[in-house]
């Protein structure tokens, strides 16, 4: 592996590792634990403690509990699914998450290039209620289409839809609209946007562009290179973003991904499944930086191997 | 040498352009006005009345009642501090923890500042919201765990752009400058960097975690479930959620989301003001 190689996956791992350490730190700083949830009797305690992973300070809990993440092992739920392994009830909703999340990003990306296309002026209002947070444009569009639809029902315009109301129906016009809110609510398209366009007139007047203009050369490979790059940094860079709308929208439209399992875990203080939903956000977005860091490694020939 | 006075009337001739932009003089009148409201508001619209539940304007009730007949225009205006409180709380730790650990870590320079970055981006890798919740969920749904939860997940990031800014004075020369000059260490940091150099963007940075802690408080409060502001007490969040589903009128129905709406619009205006005016 080159040296760059080496930098670039250290450093991911240095994130994680420190979300991690930080979120642990967080969590184990609060009066009381998992077992106090249990009001268990004071001799079943030590048990207890020992099969939950409690006893020790906190710092050679956060030793074992990075030495069990060596392994894989995640822990134990305390208060979602109690008794069971965190990894298997986290595995199905962070893969549906990311598989949303994921479509979204897309999503974005090809809105913000469309916008810049389209000239950023003319989207000027949709670009302002695209800055509304994820939950107000979920309530906004939610109640607006199951009054529509409600109204048209009583006029004997149609008939009652099979997706009505939403978001209490498990059906497909569900998931496209919290892939829509996803793409674009919480300035995520609107920053997005405005990064491409950020990027566009930086090639547009970099001096080698110029020369190439001025010797009547096609700029089009560079235009490949610089601008491809450039979207997938802006594309790593929206990753938090991304994972702070899904907690939101998945939690609204009642969809059960990652993000509706945090809200739960929190609302039940379960802790190890918490720490394990914090870890795969961290690792998302880590991967999408260390992917967007070797791209340029790849593609910029003066960083060298 | 420059006096704090000097310096905050350079700031104030820069900024001086952003702010004769109508956008942001209406901005600056919007979250004033809401400072006012609330004050003017403060503990009203949590009276029952059975009689007026889900009315029109009216005169008594210009912004029309809930379903429960409880003021709409007293309850949106009470609801500014169920977030501005957090809000200041959160920028005040922010600032507490990460000018001094910036300070320090842009000072020494080398590991230190590796360190101030690494914290940064371990922070930043994982969305507020999660914070938020994660802190909610052991240390209770509460507006100073809430406040505590931003402000602590931010201090990185004004540490790291402490760092930057010692950074770029050092590289530039004009610390090493100053400090010849006979100012103080301290002197160069506070003229220097946090009231000099790093103060708009800093500005600029507590102006977007008003933002945040505006929204999360209000995403809390809409889905409830425990970590949010219950009824009756009135907040952005819980206000638009309430009356889902019940026959009030639309002038109540839009009133709340149009409150957040312009008041999440002037702090973007208000912190791109400050962003123009950095650069």
């Amino acid at each position: 592996m080159s040296k760059r190689a080496t930098g670039i996956v250290s450093t991911a791992l240095l994130t994680v590792l420190l979300a991690q350490g930080l979120l642990f730190a967080l969590l184990t700083t609060a009066p009381g634990d998992a077992v106090d949830l249990m009001s268990p009797s004071s001799a079943a305690r030590p048990a207890l403690e020992e099969a939950l992973g409690l006893q020790g300070s906190a710092g050679q809990r956060l030793l074992r509990h990075l030495g069990n993440l060596a392994t894989g092992d995640l822990g134990m739920s305390v208060g979602v699914a109690p008794g069971r392994s965190v990894g298997s009830l986290i595995a199905g909703p962070v893969a549906s998450s990311a598989a949303l999340g994921l479509v979204a990003l897309f999503l974005t990306i090809a809105a913000a290039w469309l916008a810049v296309v389209f000239d950023g002026r003319r989207v000027a209002a949709v670009r302002l209620v695209a800055l509304l947070p994820a939950f107000l444009l979920a309530h906004i569009l939610v109640g607006s289409t199951n009054a529509a639809v409600w109204w048209g029902v009583q006029a004997d315009w149609w008939s009652r839809p099979a997706w009505f109301a939403l978001p209490d129906v498990d059906h497909s016009l569900r998931d496209a609209l919290a892939i829509a809110l996803l793409a674009a609510a919480s300035g995520m398209w609107a920053e997005a946007s405005d990064d491409v366009s950020t990027a566009w007139q930086t090639f547009g007047s970099a001096p080698f562009v110029e020369a190439a203009r001025a010797r009547r050369e096609s700029i089009r490979g560079m235009a490949i290179h610089h601008m491809g790059l450039a979207t997938i940094e802006l594309a790593a860079r929206r990753v938090p973003w991304l994972l702070g709308s899904l907690l939101v929208v998945e939690r609204v439209l009642l969809i059960p991904g990652a993000g509706a399992l945090t809200w739960k875990a929190a609302e039940l203080r379960d802790v190890p499944v918490v720490l394990a939903l914090g870890l795969a956000a961290a690792t998302a977005t880590a991967l999408a930086t260390a992917l967007a860091s070797g791209a340029r490694a790849a593609i910029d020939p003066r960083l060298g191997p | 040498m420059n006096t704090l006075f000097d310096t905050l009337m350079e700031h104030h001739a820069a900024l001086r352009p952003a702010w004769r932009r109508p956008g942001t003089r209406l901005a600056l009148l919007w979250i004033g006005g809401l400072a006012l409201g609330s004050f003017a508001f403060m503990g009203a619209g949590l009276d029952l009345d059975a009689a007026a539940a889900s009315a029109g304007p009216s005169s008594t009730h210009p912004w029309g009642t809930d379903h429960l007949g409880r003021d709409v225009l007293a309850r949106t205006f009470a609801a500014t501090s169920a977030w501005a409180g957090p809000a200041v709380a959160a920028v005040a730790v922010a600032l507490a923890l990460g000018l001094p650990t910036g300070s320090a870590a842009g000072w020494s320079g080398g590991l230190a500042a590796n360190v101030a970055h690494a914290v940064a981006r371990a922070t930043s890798s994982v969305p507020p919201l999660f914070w938020v919740l994660a802190a909610s969920a052991t240390h209770g749904a509460d507006r100073a765990v809430l406040a505590f939860a931003v402000g602590v997940t931010a201090a990185p990031s004004v540490a790291e752009l402490v760092v930057a800014h010692l950074a770029r004075q050092r590289a530039e020369g004009s610390l090493d400058a100053a400090l010849a000059h006979g100012l103080s260490p301290w002197a160069a940091l506070i003229y220097g960097t946090w009231v000099g150099s790093a103060a708009r963007p800093l500005a600029q940075l507590a102006t977007r975690l008003v933002a945040q802690v505006l929204v999360i408080e209000a995403t809390l409060s809409y889905v409830g479930g425990g970590l949010g502001l219950p009824q009756p007490a009135p907040s952005p969040g819980n206000l638009i959620a309430f009356d889902w589903g019940y026959p009030v009128s639309w002038v109540a129905t839009a009133a709340p989301i149009l409150t957040l709406a312009f008041t999440l619009v002037a702090l973007d205006a208000v912190a791109n003001a400050l962003a123009d005016a950095h650069d």
